[in-house]
């Protein structure tokens, strides 16, 4: 067995693909702001779209692997069973849009563009979608890079951005506050109430035209 | 609830491996397991003896040789 830890090992494969994921992230991002520029270029005033495009940072595409073993470990044995390839989502592009009939005209001009890519929505608690998220392969430039783009109700989206890295990603000294069943009810009823406003806001701008 | 079961037993939560752990017991129990199996075979995996002085780990797929070492390492 090599001297090498498995996370040194999927360290030194996440260096070799990081061009790769790079160009899978730009060509995801181009592409999406391509097939939704009619959208884009018809904006009111009050409406807006944010295309932001990331590529999975090395650790944390170690911690996303990690998670998926049982007992959060990896087996020092099998090296080989492990590859960062198997993660949905090395690149990444979220669409924030407000208000929520902007966000399925968009969704509904990308489904037609990315019929192939499989669909894995966010759901809440009771089963209502969230945010919409597709998995697929920018083909052009990667056959083994995958990618994920998210259609987000953009208040929504801020939210999880603060959230994310305060409770998704937290300070060692606040571990556990992702699992508290206090800060999992605060964060669905800031979810619910977010929603609601960006619904209703968009039932207004139909009744109103 | 399952998590009042595994906290009564003696049970807690060890947040770098999501794993429900009794060191006397040397028990330990996946969250995938926790949320997989229902209560009434969650709480008979709890009272069951463990037979042997080695970790007894309650996964949905059983653990290879590798992982099982490396878990009682990190558990010490």
């Amino acid at each position: 067995m090599s001297d090498r830890t498995i996370e040194d090992l999927l360290r030194a494969e996440y260096f070799s693909l990081l061009p790769e994921i790079r160009k899978v992230a730009w060509q995801l991002e181009t592409e999406i702001r391509y097939h939704a520029r009619a959208t884009l270029r018809t904006l009111n005033h009050y409406e807006q779209v944010i295309v932001k495009s990331r590529v999975k940072e090395c650790e944390s595409a170690i911690k996303a692997l990690q998670r998926r073993q049982e007992g959060r470990v990896f087996d020092p044995e099998r090296p080989q069973d492990y590859s960062l390839l198997t993660l949905p989502d090395l690149a990444g592009v979220r669409v924030l849009i407000f208000p929520q009939n902007r966000l399925i005209e968009i969704d509904s001009r990308l489904n037609e563009s990315f019929a192939s890519w499989a669909p894995d929505p966010v759901l809440d608690d009771v089963g209502g979608v969230l945010a919409r998220k597709y998995h697929g392969h920018c083909l052009d430039v990667s056959e083994r890079v995958r990618a994920e783009y998210q259609i987000v109700p953009l208040l929504v989206g801020l939210f999880w951005e603060v959230e994310h890295s305060a409770m998704y990603k937290p300070d060692p000294s606040l571990k556990g506050i992702a699992t508290s069943s206090e800060m999992k009810r605060l964060k669905a009823e800031v979810e619910d109430s977010l929603s609601r406003f960006e619904a209703g806001f968009g039932s207004f701008v139909i009744e109103s035209s | 609830m399952k998590k009042d079961i595994l906290l009564k037993a003696g049970y807690t939560y060890n947040f770098d491996r999501d794993l429900y752990i009794n060191r006397a017991a040397k028990k330990a129990f996946s969250l995938e397991f926790v949320d997989d199996k229902p209560e009434e075979e969650l709480a008979q995996r709890v009272q069951e003896n463990s037979g042997g002085n080695g970790w007894k780990f309650y996964f949905n797929s059983d653990p290879p040789e590798g992982i099982r070492r490396e878990l009682e390492r990190v558990l010490g």
